[in-house]
């Protein structure tokens, strides 16, 4: 059985909490079952991955929207993703600004593959180096915030003109209407997209769950 | 694996069910000598799809993988009954598959021995492979006047969210007047009384005319699990639901599960059923088909009083969603006559049958617009006799329906399995357009119990997310969300987004109190009525 | 549609009023039909909320058709030009420091009124679609019994004031009336305040939407205050607890005629996702549920025709521009004539109806009032940040408005000064920051990029920005602190604002309607005792004052508070109202219509809408135009 990676033991977990128990009995003999497909399975998308082997691109947008965002992976890319972001914005970046992409995804490559624990840290300290790549974390960072697109040349232009003494306004792209509906600024603030609640009725008259429901909790309350 | 019990299938433990909800048992007299009596819970059927494994464990050991689906897996879906909850995990049955893709897998089958389940004749529900097209089915016993404590015997919701009388009493239908002749002379007919939302889709989004020019009818009924809910906690009027001693009250639908010995209890199911008025030169062996007294609503305009008419319903739509231990949101389950619609992109390629029941592969230049609604007014008016009217060049409007969003391969892949294992039935002639659920774990395990505790307490203060991230996003049955089919989110189906606002006429206990009117994702309770005045 | 001598009454336009008043003729059978400028009601509401979704800029127009945007939600001055559009509207996209440039404008504004003064722009815009302005919030308030007298109870405010021909009593059946048909929600003892009544046994149709967190809070700040921080109010005493009531809205609380009960969308204008705030679609739907009803999308009124005497309208011409290429010229006949296009399609269609030059003034305008005394409510909003240390209000949850302060909007001050209602928003600082599209983007945006558009993060205005686990705690700590309260004011009836014709066309020939407006010194003194309640109000929060007046606005104006230069501004709040105003009939030449709403001039004309308020009050004017038009239906009833 091969060496699972610390993450992939994390996702194992993750899916195994997320396994219900009306289909424990299933669980039970399948863990008992055969173990090399284990690995594979653990790894979402991208099924060539094993323990050792390079990171893919997509895993590493994962890591690198994950330490950009302060929203841990597991959120950003559930196991059992029902919605599918992860795929459209990634499409979107290869197809907007393919060579800055690149860069930040072999950034954070390097530093995954030289420490995963110290690398949410490493990869922001070196992305910061180029304007390039610099900008163009902060536009990832309000796509999955906001589900919109600011450029980052706008983005600088914003901070070149910062002392602007009008404020200077950049426009801006609705990615798509999933997308602006599944914007994590609105959760951080423990509310809702404007146009877009999941809630009952009333319940803005108490006051919302704590912030780690909104955005980190992945196991459920009694456990 | 088990044999149930060759009597009706599942009986369920009332009394045992009611204790355990503190509820007290019904007075009830019309209810059959069985429900008073302990009875131990009925067998669940837990076939699975999954990936064989220990063949150790009997419990585990029954795989139904479906290619190829040989006598003995056959024989075991037709007569192994209702699941009572869903046997799914993100790795099986294809672990090269994605762990949605898996979990989805499982929910579909899950819905597939439900309908199989449900359709099975009344009379023996072992027998679906013998059944005949008018056979009638375990879920229609009740509305044929043959009602016990079955947990999957259905009430239509309009038999019991009464405005006359004070308690609904189970399996009692209400004939209306104007079908009291009718239904005397021929007692075991169907009767569907027929409301507005009997022809018009929810929130008044519009009827749906087939291509005979009859208005599609709608009907909703509920399991007993329902009912005794409702009625157990007077939820059955609006003057109840309003009634300081339901102020506080936290709606919470009994649900399904099963226990370690396959025993276990189906818990809360509702139905929502679409059918077509099959003329006398249709081909009915086609559809499952009823034959049925049919009371027409009233409308704006009528100066006349509404007709019952005696009509053959042949079924076109199903829905049937069942509240779980591990999905208390519900799974939400949605089939279809293989007939009804085209899909968008089989129009596009020019892949089309000879007809459909809400599509005209033939029109030219003088076809309806595509998913749009019928002309105003939309009421069926009584001398037309459930015939839409004829416009002013003195055609009738007929709806030109396609399906927007295409069944998936999956989906199509596992109808085509079952529909081989139906092949000797008109069952054959059904599709499973979808089936959804929720998928946040986490979010829906904050209902969830452990194994072994006692029926799950839904956390009602729970924020952020109602609905626990509904997986596929979007699902729309042509025939019953016809014109809000899309992938807008709010805007378009999903039964879960919609039915996650459903609330009850619950007061607070004072003007600032707290305010909690949820409903458990059903609509049922907004349909109580007023002691008197009109309906608002 | 050909002229039919069979039609009982044609309605020019499907917004609340004439769908009201379309639905109640409907019920008795009469034949109605209606013709409606803009595009009809879809099958289902996607491509609304597709289009809301995909807007750059979610104004209040977004939804809606004739779209304002491009394929990538942004806004196209193409498709947008006003001379093209067959039924333009204005949008706020437009008020900018280019506001006046007819090219861009919808609405023709001129930069001076006719005695000299400089105007500014009218703020508010409206929808020409079937159902009107489903934008609205959904507010349901009614008027205050002083608010029919000004004139009678403040002899010494501006003379342009004038009393009703009516008074609340008359009126008051009518508000129970349209309460049941909007489907209104409030709790009725805690509407009774400023002399309003209701009969004993009434109840509303439904109980109050809970009130917010931010409401319990600006609540909480307005107790125990001292006479002498209130003194300014100009009330009978100062109060010392300023009560925050639940506003009325037409938003269910529970199921209503088959809508659900509010989720909390907090997206009440522009659109609400479900349906849980009413909109004229939903009356108009069951209007056109009768045989004896159609309606003619599409189809702009472009003449009344009167007949030989100029007494009695023979019918009405118009041009069904369809959805080809190709217009069709009609005109209909009918017994009774209705027009209800709101307070600026109406006297625009009255002024051009001049009936081949032998009524140069246009139709039922001998009072010469027809498009004067334009009254919006300037809406005055102030926005702040409470500190960190303080507990989180939570905002973006909810309806966009539960709450308000109603109590100060009547009292002796009216001699002096305009009086406020006051908003308590829900919504954060989503619309407020002017120029830069709002929250939470613009907040989020100075956090990740290290900029300070929204004054809120001056240290780090630096360029360098955060990531991780810093900014999510920032943002949380930031956004959840927000509020933002907004104050409605009286407008006095300045005859010199008004609605007249200008010398550009649309897209169909027709001459754009022109606006010239200011606001009085009698108003912009409401104004700055609002301002004076916002600082104490923010005080009293501990809030940090955020607001700001961009240079460039041109709704900018300075006002000297306490020996202070102030600068202060307004934005639109949607309320078009008094440019055909109602009056004794005993006086035709005092006003355009009599209290049911009928032209003096022509016994078969009526002009329906908040056009018909001679003062214009502090609540939102929906409920008051929707029971005004439930009279006016019941008296055209007897007539045909």
């Amino acid at each position: 059985m091969s060496d699972l990676t610390r993450r992939e033991r994390a996702q194992q977990a993750q899916s195994a909490a997320e396994d219900d128990h009306a289909s424990r009995l299933t669980r039970r003999t399948m863990l008992a079952g055969v173990a090399a497909t284990t690995a594979i399975v653990t790894v979402s998308v991208d099924t060539s991955s094993v323990a050792q082997s390079p990171i893919s691109d997509m895993e590493a947008f994962t890591q690198l929207s994950a330490a950009l965002t302060g929203i841990p992976a597991g959120k950003l890319a559930p196991a059992t993703d029902s919605i599918g972001l992860r795929q459209d914005y990634f499409n979107w970046l290869n197809e907007k600004e393919p060579t800055a992409f690149a860069s930040l995804l072999n950034i954070a490559k390097t530093r995954i593959t030289e420490n995963k624990d110290t690398a949410p840290q490493t990869m922001i300290d070196e992305l910061r180096i180029n304007d390039n790549t610099n900008f163009l974390a902060r536009s990832i960072v309000l796509m999955w915030y906001l589900g919109s697109w600011y450029s980052p040349a706008n983005l600088k232009r914003l901070v070149d003109e910062k002392s602007s003494r009008v404020p200077v306004f950049v426009p801006h792209t609705v990615i798509s209407p999933k997308a602006y509906t599944q914007g994590w600024a609105w959760r951080i603030a423990q509310a809702h997209p404007m146009g877009y609640s999941d809630m009952q009725f009333g319940y803005w008259a108490r006051e919302p769950a704590p912030i780690e429901d909104f955005i980190s909790r992945t196991a459920a309350k009694g456990t | 694996m088990r044999q149930h019990r060759s009597s009706t299938l599942g009986l369920i433990n009332i009394v045992g069910l009611l204790g355990v909800l503190g509820l007290s048992q019904p007075s009830s007299a019309q209810s059959p000598p069985s429900a008073k009596t302990t009875q131990s819970a009925p067998q669940c059927n837990l076939l699975h799809d999954l990936v064989p494994s220990d063949p150790a464990n009997p419990l585990s050991s029954d795989p139904t993988k479906l290619t190829p689906v040989d006598a003995t897996t056959k024989e075991k879906i037709l007569t192994s009954g209702l699941p009572c909850a869903e046997i799914q995990t993100d790795k099986g049955p294809d672990p090269t598959k994605t762990p949605i893709e898996n979990r989805q897998r499982g929910f579909d089958f899950f819905s597939w021995l439900t309908f199989i389940a449900m359709n099975a004749p009344a009379a023996n529900p072992k027998g679906i492979d013998t059944s005949q097209p008018d056979t009638p089915t375990v879920w229609e016993r009740a509305s044929l006047g043959r009602a016990d404590g079955d947990s999957q015997n259905f009430m239509p919701l309009l038999d019991v969210m009464l405005s006359k009388r004070d308690k609904p009493i189970w399996g009692e239908r209400i004939i209306p007047a104007a079908c009291q002749v009718q239904h005397k002379r021929k007692p075991n007919l169907m009767v569907v009384k027929m409301i507005e939302e009997s022809f018009n889709q929810p929130f008044k989004t519009g009827p749906l005319i087939d291509q005979r020019g009859n208005y599609a009818i709608f009907d909703i009924l509920m399991n007993k699990v329902m009912f005794d809910y409702i009625v157990g906690n007077n939820l059955h009027t609006q003057a109840g639901q309003m009634s300081n001693k339901n102020a506080g009250l936290r709606i919470d639908f009994p649900s399904g599960h099963h226990d370690k010995d396959g025993k276990g209890d189906p818990g809360a199911i509702m139905l929502k059923v679409s059918w077509r008025i099959l003329e006398p030169d249709d081909d009915k062996t086609k559809f499952h088909h009823v034959q049925a007294l049919v009371a027409m609503p009233s409308s704006p305009d009528q100066r006349t009083n509404p007709p019952c008419l005696e009509k053959t319903l042949g079924l076109v739509g199903f829905h049937v969603v069942h509240k779980t231990e591990g999905r208390p949101q519900w799974i939400w389950t949605s089939f279809e006559h293989i007939d009804n619609v085209p899909e968008k992109t089989d129009v596009e390629a020019g892949k089309l049958k000879s007809s459909y029941n809400f599509y005209d592969p033939k029109c030219t230049t003088d076809c309806a617009q595509v998913n749009e609604t019928p002309p105003r007014p939309w009421d069926p008016e009584p001398e037309n006799k459930l015939k839409f009217r004829a416009g002013p060049d003195g055609k009738i409007f007929k709806s030109q329906i396609v399906r927007e969003v295409p069944l998936t391969k999956a989906t199509k892949d596992i109808n085509e399995k079952f529909q081989a294992v139906l092949s000797n039935t008109v069952w054959k002639n059904y599709i499973l357009i979808g089936t959804q659920w929720p998928s946040a774990f986490p979010c829906t395990a904050d209902h969830s119990v452990q194994p072994g505790a006692p029926l799950p307490k839904t956390d009602f203060e729970k924020q952020p997310d109602m609905n626990c991230a509904p997986a596929p996003i979007f699902l729309a049955n042509s025939t019953l969300e016809t014109y809000s089919q899309g992938q807008v989110p709010q805007a378009s189906s999903s039964c879960m987004a919609c039915h996650g606002n459903a609330t009850s006429y619950q007061r607070p206990k004072s003007p600032n109190g707290v305010y909690f009117n949820q409903s458990d994702f059903t609509f049922m309770l907004e349909k109580a009525q007023p002691k008197a005045g009109p309906k608002r | 549609m050909m002229a039919d001598e069979n039609v009982d009454v044609v309605i020019v336009g499907s917004g609340f009023a004439g769908a009201l008043i379309a639905n109640e003729l409907a019920k008795l059978g009469k034949r109605v039909v209606i013709l409606e400028a803009g595009d009809g009601i879809p099958t289902d509401i996607n491509k609304y909320m597709e289009r809301f979704y995909k807007a750059a800029a979610k104004v209040p127009e977004s939804p809606y058709t004739p779209t304002l945007f491009d394929k990538d939600g942004q806004f196209s001055p193409e498709a947008n030009d006003p001379s093209r559009m067959p039924a333009g509207r204005p949008t706020v996209l437009t008020i900018t420091e280019d506001w006046a440039n007819p090219q861009k404008s919808y609405l023709v504004h001129d930069k001076k009124k006719d005695d000299g003064q400089l105007a500014t722009p009218f703020a508010s815009t409206y929808d020409r679609i079937a159902g009107g302005t489903s934008h609205w919030l959904g507010t349901c308030l009614r008027f205050v019994p002083a608010d029919f007298e000004m004139r009678k109870r403040y002899p010494n405010c501006p003379k342009e004031f004038v009393n009703w021909p009516i008074n609340y009593n008359e009126v008051e059946r009518h508000y129970r009336k349209a309460e049941e048909e909007l489907g209104v929600s409030a709790d009725i003892v805690e509407q009774k305040y400023l002399g309003i009544t209701f009969p004993p046994d009434y109840r509303y149709p439904m109980p109050r939407i809970p009130e917010s967190l931010t409401d319990r809070a600006v609540r909480r700040a307005l107790q125990n205050l001292k006479p002498a921080e209130t003194w300014f109010l100009g009330m009978s005493r100062p109060p010392t607890d300023i009560p925050v009531r639940g506003v009325p809205a037409a938003r269910n609380s529970q199921p209503y005629r088959n809508r659900r009960a509010c989720a909390g969308n907090t997206n009440c204008i522009p659109i609400c996702p479900i349906q849980a705030k009413y909109d004229p679609t939903i009356t108009l739907n069951e209007a056109l549920n009768h045989k004896s009803v159609t309606m003619m999308k599409n189809t702009v009124a472009k003449e009344v025709i009167l007949d030989g005497d100029l007494r009695r309208v023979t019918q009405i011409d118009y041009i069904d521009y369809g959805t080809g290429p190709t217009q069709k010229t009609g005109s209909i006949k009918a017994k009774i004539f209705v027009i209800a296009a709101n307070a600026i399609e109406t006297p625009r269609l009255l002024l051009m109806s001049q009936n081949a030059g032998r009524k140069p003034e246009g139709v039922a305008n001998s009072s010469g009032m027809v498009g004067r005394h334009l009254m919006d409510h300037p809406y005055y909003v102030g926005w702040g940040l409470l500190p960190k240390e303080a507990k989180p209000l939570y905002p973006y949850r909810g309806p966009l408005i539960t709450s308000g302060i109603a109590d100060l909007c009547d009292g002796p001050f009216r001699n002096e000064r305009a009086a406020f209602r006051v908003d308590i928003g829900n919504e954060g600082w989503n619309f407020v920051v002017a120029g830069t599209g709002g929250d939470p983007d613009l907040t989020t945006i100075d956090f990740v990029n290290g900029v300070n558009r929204s004054g809120v993060n001056p240290d780090g205005n630096t360029g360098e920005g955060m990531f991780g686990k810093n900014l999510v705690d920032k943002l949380n700590e930031t956004i959840t602190r927000q509020f933002r309260v907004g104050f409605l004011v009286e407008q006095t009836p300045d005859p010199d604002n008004r609605v007249t014709l200008s010398n550009f066309r649309d897209g169909l020939g027709l001459p754009r309607p022109k606006i010239a407006y200011s606001l009085s010194p009698y108003t912009k003194r409401g104004i700055v005792a609002a301002k004076q309640l916002q600082d104490l109000l923010f005080t009293k929060m501990g809030a940090k004052d955020h607001t700001t007046v961009l240079p460039i606005d041109p709704t900018l104006f300075e006002e000297e508070i306490n020996g202070q230069r102030v600068q202060l501004n307004y934005v639109g709040a949607g309320h078009i109202m008094g440019t055909y105003r109602m009056g004794p009939k005993d006086k035709p030449k005092e006003s355009v219509v009599d209290s049911f709403q009928r032209s003096h001039d022509h016994d078969n004309l009526y002009l329906v809408g908040s056009g018909t308020f001679p003062t214009g009050a502090t609540a939102n004017p929906t409920l008051t135009l929707a029971a005004l038009a439930l009279r006016t239906a019941e008296q055209i009833a007897k007539r045909v």
